[in-house]
């Protein structure tokens, strides 16, 4: 059965639409082009173990680097990386190479899986950007490799400040984590309304959200998501559906894939999604015993774990939490084709929700996908199982 | 009460119909490129001698593939969940069906209600499918029904290293022109299709009882090579290619049942500091035969004509306000084993809330 997750009464948040165009016309957005026409400059970072506040602190604006949002052709993209490749890093070499991105200044990666890897080694070779660089990434969370992580941050601000000419202060790295730390508290806020039976924001909504906040200066976006939570708390929206939902996985940033979902009656209320959850899970950690540099890095190394961290139970841990916290009902994996780090835990994580009696839908994608015909029937058939499962 | 179960797949579009819960009559056809023309020529197929048209048919569910195209359907249920009611009409015992299809491959697990408790569905490629051994029966220049059958005769099969359709087909030439027979060849396609089927069921859980449904489970090769992989003997509905279309109209039955007890009852009842108690009839369901006029012990009910001057139980208009103090409940006189409304009533029409 159809059912209408927007309801007809509720009425439309033009913060929203501020949000929506940031992202139909990323990566040459007003403020990108503003913020290097007043001779700044704009780095782009590959993966979310790239510490963020340290760029800004140093007066350069961080976005995240990320393919087309819908499925597009990759004809180059495939030229230059092995089709084995995820997808996600072929659409986003794709769209660097037809100059998406030709007004960046600086690229940052992390050593994470292969295809980050890979896609920064062709960046560097075929996208000139004055500044690159590519961090170590450890996978585990003992003393160690924390140790090490720190070295690597370590490594990036001197890099950075060789770069620049000029060195960052740790004043300027506070207020960088406040700023970030803020936005953090914000999009938390965001994502407990939706703990709510009748939610007032939709799983699609709140992507256009987190799609905007690695694509945006940080001080706007904290402005336009406090006009946002306003707006929503005066707007009296609600939203209800057939299920509560989790989406897990990959990258996932085409909102129409939520929507497909959602149009089908499964109410999105939480995601582990790399650029949902992960991106902005956990907030630096400043005390009295550490630096500001070493709060960042420890940070970044125990946020909300990407697959390839180990050992696994820590993701599953915080994924579960989020089922309880959210009262999720079945959970959707998206796994974009050729993701090693998420097929591989996927037995592992499905075994710990079987146990829970939590139901899940694992979906092989592509990037950019908006959810076409088999995927459609496969929601709605487990939907029509959730449904059957609360008789 | 008379419903209908269509099914739009990838190659074949199927109807069934029932009648009071048993099968009327049924349907299958090509799907042609117009899946609402299909939709229309399937149905007009299946009510073909039955006397009754389009408009006798008090609900439809429709499924497959086309499933939102059926212009006429007032609800539409994916086909695992249809395909699982169907096979639980016939076989209540099955917990692991595999329903092989035109273009897609489903490995499904249901409970003892006929409920999806898990599935799988092939990836994009339509290897291993019904489509799939359309293109191999036109290569080798045989009937597609009789392939199956073929394939059983060989001595010795093939090997096939490839379940891609396009490289299947290039290879099975090759071993033609080698003379390989063709029953030799068969086997080999079917021993690999059956081994890509074994492995997506192996990604749910293969357990008893199991059955084939689709169109390709009319295929006794491959149900044979099936047997053979999975190490049970399946149960196979009468026609399983119609399985699909006939959940849907078990569907059908269960949402119309629902959907009438919905709009039209009429309640007679009373209010106490415990609560509203009431009395509930379904009209639309209600034939007025009496029994419960017959059955019930405090002599409450009455036959009556309606507005439309049918016969319908009501409550008689003097006990209307005394229901509290006459009316035993439908408990107490289950207790005491009497007859009461609720058992006799052939229509499941009454209600009772205490």
């Amino acid at each position: 059965m159809m059912v209408d997750t927007t309801q007809k009464s509720n009425v439309k948040l033009h913060v929203l639409e501020r949000f929506r165009e940031v992202n139909s016309t990323f990566p040459k957005t007003s403020h990108l082009l503003d913020y290097k026409r007043s001779g700044n400059k704009v780095f782009g970072w590959l993966c979310t173990y790239s510490p963020e506040e340290i760029m800004h602190a140093a007066g350069i604006l961080p976005i995240r680097i990320i393919g087309y949002s819908q499925e597009a052709e990759l004809d180059d993209g495939n030229a230059y990386l092995y089709v084995n490749s995820c997808s996600f890093s072929r659409s986003c070499l794709q769209l660097g190479l037809g100059g998406g991105y030709d007004f960046l200044d600086g690229v940052v990666g992390g050593s994470t899986c292969d295809g980050a890897r890979r896609l920064f080694d062709l960046w560097r070779n075929y996208i000139g950007t004055p500044f690159y660089h590519v961090l170590t990434v450890p996978r585990k969370y003992t003393e160690k490799a924390h140790a090490l992580y720190y070295h690597e941050v370590a490594q990036f601000k001197q890099h950075l400040e060789e770069f620049l000419g000029s060195k960052i202060a740790d004043e300027a790295l506070y207020e960088s984590i406040k700023l970030y730390n803020e936005s953090r508290k914000l999009l938390r806020q965001l994502y407990d309304l939706r703990k709510l039976d009748d939610p007032p924001i939709t799983g699609a909504e709140t992507m256009e959200v987190s799609n905007a906040s690695f694509r945006m200066p940080k001080e706007i976006f904290n402005r336009w998501l406090k006009d946002l939570l306003e707006e929503i708390s005066a707007s009296g929206n609600t939203h209800t559906g057939r299920s509560r939902l989790m989406l897990i996985g990959s990258v996932l940033t085409n909102p129409e894939f939520i929507k497909s979902i959602e149009d089908q009656g499964g109410l999105v209320v939480a995601d582990e999604l790399c650029t949902g959850t992960r991106y902005w899970g956990d907030p630096v950690v400043l005390d009295e015993t550490k630096s500001p540099l070493e709060a960042i890095s420890r940070r970044y190394l125990n946020n909300f774990p990407c697959a390839r961290m180990f050992p696994s139970d820590e993701r599953f841990n915080r994924i579960i939490d989020f089922i309880q916290d959210f009262r999720v009902e079945g959970v959707i994996s998206q796994i974009i084709r050729y993701c090693v780090p998420y097929c591989h835990d996927l037995p592992l994580l499905t075994k710990r929700l079987k146990a829970l009696g939590i139901p899940i839908l694992a979906l092989d994608v592509e990037y950019g996908t908006s959810g076409s015909g088999q995927i459609q029937t496969r929601v709605q058939a487990f939907l029509e199982m959730l449904e059957a499962k609360r008789k | 009460m008379i419903v209908a179960g269509i099914d739009i797949g990838s190659r074949a579009a199927k109807a069934v119909i029932l009648k009071d819960k048993s099968i009327l009559s049924s349907a299958i056809c090509d799907t042609g490129p117009e899946s609402v023309k299909t939709s229309y020529r399937v149905m007009e197929e299946a009510l073909k001698g039955t006397g009754l048209s389009l408009d006798d048919i008090q609900y439809t569910v429709a499924t497959g593939y086309g499933r939102v195209l059926v212009p006429y359907a007032n609800q539409n249920i994916s086909e695992i969940s249809c395909h699982a009611k169907g096979v639980n009409w016939d076989f209540p015992s099955v917990r692991t069906i595999l329903d092989m299809g035109g273009q897609d491959c489903k490995a499904i697990n249901c409970d003892d209600g006929g409920l999806v408790t898990n599935f799988v569905m092939n990836d994009k490629c339509a290897g291993g499918t019904g489509r799939f051994l359309e293109m191999i029966a036109e290569v080798l220049n045989i009937p597609l029904e009789e392939i199956g059958d073929m394939s059983l005769e060989s001595k010795s099969s093939i090997p096939f290293n490839t379940i891609c359709a396009v490289f299947a087909k290039s290879e099975a030439i090759v071993h033609l022109r080698k003379g390989v027979t063709k029953s030799n060849i068969l086997a080999g396609l079917h021993e690999a299709i059956a081994v890509r089927c074994l492995n997506l069921l192996k990604r749910i859980s293969i357990e008893k009882d199991f059955s084939i449904t689709g169109g390709i489970a009319k295929n006794k090769g491959m149900v044979e090579k099936l047997m053979e992989k999975a190490g049970l003997q399946p149960l196979l509905c009468e026609d399983p290619q119609l399985v699909g279309a006939l959940g849907a109209a078990l569907f059908a039955e269960e949402c119309s049942t629902e959907v009438i007890k919905q709009a039209v009852k009429v309640q007679y009842g009373y209010s106490d500091g415990t609560g509203d108690y009431f009395i509930t009839i379904v009209t639309e369901l209600c034939n007025g035969c009496g029994e419960c006029v017959k059955a019930c012990p405090a002599d409450i009910f009455v036959v009556d004509k309606d507005d439309d001057g049918q016969p319908k139980a009501k409550v008689k208009e003097e006990v209307r306000k005394k229901l509290a103090f006459l009316c035993p409940g439908f408990q107490s006189c289950s207790h005491k084993n009497q007859l009461n409304c609720h058992s006799v009533c052939q229509k499941d029409a009454i209600d009772h809330i205490w």
